[in-house]
C-alpha cells in the first residue's frame, strides 16, 4: 500500500465512524450522494439529449459579448450546470473557435446562471414533498433509458438525473429535520467577521470536496430551512461554494490547452473578486436584499428566498464591475499566460479535454493537420533543394526557375520519423478516439482522408527525389531542363498553398480558395508532360534515351500524385468544416478531363 | 388552419427538408459571389496589358465560368427535388 493513500483511508474511515454513529448524519450524506449522482445523470443527459445542439449554439451566438453572457446564463440555467458550460468553452476556446473575450463572457454568464438552482429549490424543493415527483421521474427516466433511440435515451437520462436530484434533496431534508428534533446545530453558530470567515471557509471546502457549488448551495438552502444554521452564516457559506468552485475549474483546466488555463484563471479572478466584494460590503448587500425581497414580495423570515436573491446579486454585481474589464483582463493574460513552445512529437491543438464537443475537436484536428502541413511544406521544399523561407516569402514563379546552387540528398525517411510521422500518429490516435456520427462522422473522415494525403505527398517526394538529384546534374540539357521545370512547378505550388493557408488562417474574406485551388488544378494538368505530348516530343525527337524517358515518366506521375495530394488536403483543411460548403465544394469541383479541356481551349 | 400554414409547418419538421432548402439558399449565395468575381476578373482583364497576366486571368474566368455552369445545374436539380417532394407531400394527404 502505498503512504500517499493513507490521508484518504484516515477520511474514509473517520466518516465510516461518524455515519455509524449518526443514524440522521447517514441520511443527509446519502442525500448529498444521490444529489451528485443526480447532477452526474443530468450533464450524461444533456450531453446525449442535446446532440451537439449546445455546441452550435455556442458556435453562432457569441460574437458579441452581451449574447456571451446570455449563453452563459441561460445554458446554465437550463441544464444546472455550470461544469457542462465550462467543459464546451474551454474545448471551443482551446480549438480557437472563440475568443478569450467571449469566453470569459460565457464563463461570467454561467456563473449567473448558476444561482437559479439556488432558487429553484429555495422556492419550490423545500416546500413540496418533492420525493413525490422523485419515484415517477426515476421510473419514467429508466424506462426511456433502456430506448435505442438517441434523443429519448437523452431525455431518459435527464428525468433520471432530476429524479436523483429530488430524491438527494428530499434525504437531506429528511436528516436536516430529524437533527431538528435533536440537536440544534444552530447553537453552534459563530456570529460577527469570525464567523462569516469560518463559514466562507467552510463553504470552499465544502465545494471542493463535493466538487461542486451546486451541491453546496443545495445543502446550505436545506440547513437554513431546516433552521440548522443562521442566515448570516448561510450567506457566508454560498461565498465560499462561488470561490470554492473555481478550485474545481482549475483542476479541470489542468488537462487543457494554454487557452483553457487562462480561462480558469479569469474565472478564478472574477469570483475571488465577487467573494471579496461580497464580504467587504456584506451590509450592503444584505440591505439591498432586504429592499428587493419587499419589491418581490418575499416574505422577511423567507431566509431561503433571501439567500437566493443574495447570491444573484453579488454574482451580478461581479459581472457590472467585471465586464468593462474585460479587455484588460485578456490583454493581461495573454502577456503574463505565454504558451510553453510545442516539441516536435506533441500536438499543438489537440487535448484530451476537447474528446468530449467533437464539434471543437474536429475543429482542432484540423489545425493541427495545417501544422502538419507546414511540416511536410518544410520537408518537400527541402527535397526540392529549395530553402523553406524562399518560398514562404513573395515569390513568382520565373525565380523559381533558377537553378540550385548546391543540390543536396535529404534523408527523408529520418526527417519523416522525426518531424511528421509522431504529429501524424497522434493526429490519427485521437480521430480514431472521437466519438462522433453523422455529419460529423463524415467530417472526420475528411481529416483522416486528408492526413493520408499529406503522408502520400511526402512519401511520393521521397521517391522523386532518387532520380531528381541525379538529373539535376545531368549532362543532358533537355533532361535536367525537364526536371527543373517539375521542380519549379512543384516549388510554385508549395509557396501558393502556403500563402492560401496563411490566409485561410488569418480570416481574408477575399480569398476564394475553390477558384484559387482550381486555378492550381489547372497549372497541375498543363505540367504534365505525359498528358500534353512533351514526352513523346523528348522521346521522338531522340532528344533522351529510353531509359530516361521511363524514369521522367515515373517521375512526372510521382511529381503530378504530389501535387494531387497537396491539393486535396488543401481542399478539405484550409477552411474550417461546414458541412454544406463540403458538400457544395466537391460538387463544384472539375474533374481533370474538365480542366484539361479549358487548357486545350486556351492554347493558342 | 389553412393548407399552406401546414405545409410550411410540415417544411420546418423535416430535417431533410430543411438542409435542401439550407443547401440551394448557400448555393445562390455562391453562384452571386462567383459571378461579381467573374466580372471583377473581366474588368481586371480590360485593363491587363500583360500577356502572362492576362492569360492567367482568362484562365481564371473560363474556371469559374465551367464552375458556375456546374453550380446552376445543381441549383436547377435541387429546386426540381424541392418541387418533387412538394407534390409528393401534396398527394399523400
Amino acid at each position: 500500500m502505498r503512504f500517499k493513500q493513507l490521508p484518504l483511508l484516515l477520511a474514509l474511515a473517520l466518516l465510516g465512524w461518524a455515519l455509524l454513529s449518526s443514524p440522521m448524519l447517514t441520511e443527509i450524506a446519502a442525500g448529498i450522494a444521490i444529489f451528485l449522482f443526480g447532477m452526474l445523470v443530468l450533464e450524461q443527459g444533456f450531453r446525449t439529449f442535446t446532440g451537439g445542439f449546445l455546441e452550435s449554439l455556442l458556435k453562432r451566438s457569441t460574437d458579441r459579448l452581451w449574447k456571451g453572457l446570455a449563453f452563459g446564463a441561460i445554458a446554465t440555467t437550463a441544464t444546472q450546470s455550470s461544469s457542462l458550460v465550462s467543459v464546451i468553452t474551454i474545448s471551443f476556446l482551446s480549438a480557437g473557435l472563440l475568443g478569450l473575450a467571449q469566453g470569459i463572457s460565457i464563463i461570467f454568464g454561467a456563473n449567473l446562471g448558476t444561482t437559479s438552482g439556488a432558487w429553484v429549490m429555495a422556492g419550490f424543493g423545500i416546500r413540496v414533498n418533492i420525493s413525490a415527483y422523485a419515484m415517477p421521474l426515476l421510473i419514467f427516466g429508466v424506462l426511456l433509458i433502456f430506448n435505442r433511440s438517441r434523443s429519448l435515451k437523452g431525455a431518459g437520462y435527464v428525468l433520471a438525473g432530476i429524479g436523483f436530484l429530488f430524491l438527494g434533496i428530499h434525504y437531506m431534508k429528511e436528516g436536516f429535520e430529524a437533527y431538528q428534533q435533536g440537536i440544534d446545530l444552530a447553537r453552534h453558530a459563530v456570529d460577527g467577521v469570525a464567523g462569516l470567515l469560518l463559514y466562507i471557509l467552510v463553504g470552499m471546502v465544502a465545494t471542493v470536496v463535493m466538487q461542486s457549488s451546486h451541491a453546496t448551495l443545495i445543502l446550505t438552502i436545506t440547513a437554513l430551512s431546516a433552521g440548522q444554521i443562521g442566515y448570516e452564516n448561510a450567506l457566508a457559506l454560498s461565498i465560499g461554494a462561488n470561490v470554492g468552485t473555481t478550485i474545481t475549474a482549475l483542476i479541470g483546466a489542468a488537462g487543457a490547452n494554454i487557452a483553457g488555463r487562462r480561462l480558469a484563471v479569469a474565472h478564478l479572478i472574477f469570483n475571488l473578486t465577487t467573494g471579496l466584494i461580497a464580504l467587504v460590503f456584506i451590509q450592503a448587500f444584505l440591505a439591498a436584499v432586504d429592499t428587493l425581497a419587499v419589491w418581490l414580495g418575499i416574505a422577511p423570515d423567507n431566509h431561503a428566498l433571501k439567500l437566493a436573491l443574495f447570491h444573484s446579486l453579488f454574482n451580478l454585481t461581479g459581472i457590472v464591475i467585471m465586464v468593462p474589464f474585460i479587455d484588460r483582463l485578456v490583454e493581461q493574460l495573454e502577456t503574463r499566460m505565454q504558451p510553453r513552445p510545442a516539441t516536435m512529437d506533441e500536438p499543438k491543438f489537440i487535448s484530451e479535454t476537447m474528446l468530449e464537443t467533437p464539434a471543437a475537436a474536429l475543429e482542432a484536428t484540423r489545425r493541427e493537420l495545417l501544422r502538419l502541413f507546414r511540416r511536410a511544406f518544410s520537408l518537400i521544399a527541402k527535397v526540392l533543394n529549395y530553402e523553406t523561407g524562399q518560398l514562404r516569402q513573395p515569390v513568382s514563379k520565373a525565380e523559381l526557375a533558377v537553378e540550385p546552387g548546391r543540390i543536396r540528398l535529404v534523408d527523408v525517411d529520418d526527417r519523416y520519423r522525426q518531424q511528421i510521422k509522431p504529429l501524424h500518429g497522434l493526429i490519427l490516435d485521437y480521430l480514431a478516439r472521437l466519438p462522433v456520427q453523422g455529419r460529423r462522422a463524415r467530417q472526420l473522415v475528411l481529416l483522416r482522408v486528408a492526413a493520408q494525403d499529406l503522408i502520400e505527398a511526402v512519401k511520393d517526394a521521397k521517391h522523386l527525389q532518387k532520380n531528381m538529384i541525379p538529373s539535376l546534374r545531368a549532362q543532358n540539357l533537355d533532361l535536367r531542363g525537364e526536371y527543373l521545370t517539375m521542380r519549379q512547378n512543384l516549388g510554385y505550388l508549395l509557396h501558393r498553398l502556403d500563402r492560401m493557408a496563411a490566409r485561410a488562417e488569418a480570416g481574408d474574406e477575399e480569398l476564394d480558395l475553390e477558384l484559387e485551388l482550381a486555378d492550381l488544378d489547372s497549372e497541375v494538368e498543363a505540367g504534365d508532360i505525359v498528358h500534353n505530348g512533351r514526352l513523346d516530343e523528348l522521346i521522338r525527337q531522340r532528344r533522351i534515351s529510353a531509359h530516361q524517358a521511363t524514369s521522367l515518366m515515373n517521375d512526372t506521375a510521382y511529381s503530378y500524385r504530389i501535387a494531387k495530394n497537396l491539393l486535396a488536403m488543401a481542399r478539405a483543411t484550409f477552411l474550417p468544416f461546414e458541412d454544406i460548403d463540403a458538400e457544395l465544394r466537391q460538387a463544384l469541383e472539375l474533374r481533370p478531363d474538365e480542366v484539361r479541356e479549358i487548357l486545350s481551349e486556351m492554347k493558342p | 388552419m389553412s393548407k399552406s400554414l401546414i405545409e410550411k409547418f410540415r417544411k420546418f419538421l423535416s430535417r431533410e427538408e430543411r438542409e435542401r432548402v439550407a443547401k440551394r439558399e448557400k448555393l445562390h449565395k455562391i453562384l452571386k459571389q462567383m459571378r461579381k468575381r467573374q466580372k471583377e476578373l473581366e474588368l481586371e482583364l480590360a485593363a491587363c496589358r500583360d500577356d502572362e497576366t492576362s492569360r492567367t486571368l482568362r484562365k481564371k474566368i473560363r474556371i469559374l465560368q465551367e464552375q458556375r455552369r456546374k453550380g446552376t445545374e445543381l441549383l436547377a436539380e435541387l429546386r426540381r427535388l424541392a418541387r418533387r417532394a412538394e407534390t409528393a407531400g401534396h398527394q399523400s394527404r
